[in-house]
């Protein structure tokens, strides 16, 4: 019975408890993180863009097109038996 | 489609979010994070509000939801916390402790789902089948996790209070 009413006593004090909170600050940190939120997304998004474009620049070969280029495009795409055939190396023979 | 403006919805319910909140989460810091979750993710599902259930039920669902999940994120990583905390990489967080916790102690016990339906209950005084309907379970599983959280939290009542 006695341990009922300790309980009970808890739950009365439990409820009672009220912690205070400036529900104008908050509502200015709610709205500044919702308006935050798209900027923080462009800006990872913008990141993840360059990053990538690096990382697939540097994987390939950024020079493949370039004569002299041996990036995995000039090694498997174009592989130009005959030189001349390929446009860009024509281009370049006769440049020089 | 219902329109409702965000301005009204935390007007009218950023008490009751927060006295759940506050009992939810004792740290300062973790309490105003959660707060700010919850209407973060009031606001974002606020345009697909059907009205299918009352607002008020809709609002319990994504306070209930969010603040499970953000106690067992904790959760997931309180190892890592600790671990870090033991090698003195980050320091020890500084809580402002603005009330005394001991009365939050036995809540400690409970997991998160126990917690919240504890506190929607016991505390909220909501009824079994609103709990079931807030949280989307059956309400068997309501009062097995009540009666196991009533069971807890007398268990540690009763050892501190005689301690």
């Amino acid at each position: 019975m006695e341990e009922h009413k300790e309980y009970e006593d808890y739950l009365a004090r439990l409820k009672g408890r009220s912690v205070p909170f400036d529900d104008k600050e908050m509502f200015c940190r709610i709205n500044a993180r919702i308006n935050k939120r798209p900027r923080l997304t462009g800006l990872i998004l913008a990141f993840a863009f360059i990053a990538l474009s690096i990382g697939l620049l540097t994987y390939f070969n950024a020079d493949s097109f370039l004569p002299g280029g041996n990036g995995i495009f000039s090694e498997y795409i174009f592989q130009p038996k005959d030189v001349s055939a390929d446009p860009i190396m024509a281009y370049v023979l006769i440049d020089q | 489609m219902i329109k409702v403006e965000f301005t009204e919805v935390y007007s009218a319910h950023k008490d009751f979010v927060w006295r759940l909140t506050s009992k939810y989460i004792f740290s300062k810091e973790d309490r105003e994070d959660l707060f700010q979750e919850i209407f973060i993710n009031i606001h974002k599902a606020l345009p697909h509000f059907r009205g299918d259930s009352s607002i008020n039920t809709w609002i319990y669902r994504i306070a209930a939801n969010t603040s499970i999940n953000y106690l067992k994120k904790q959760n997931r990583y309180k190892w890592l916390k600790n671990m870090l905390n033991g090698l003195k990489i980050i320091e020890e967080e500084v809580q402002t402790v603005e009330i005394d916790l001991q009365d939050f102690k036995p809540l400690e016990k409970l997991n998160p789902q126990q917690r919240m339906i504890f506190l929607l209950f016991d505390l909220e005084e909501k009824k079994l089948d609103e709990i079931s309907e807030i949280m989307k379970i059956p309400i068997g599983t309501v009062k097995s996790n009540l009666h196991r959280a009533r069971e807890i939290v007398k268990k540690e009542v009763i050892e501190n209070g005689r301690a």
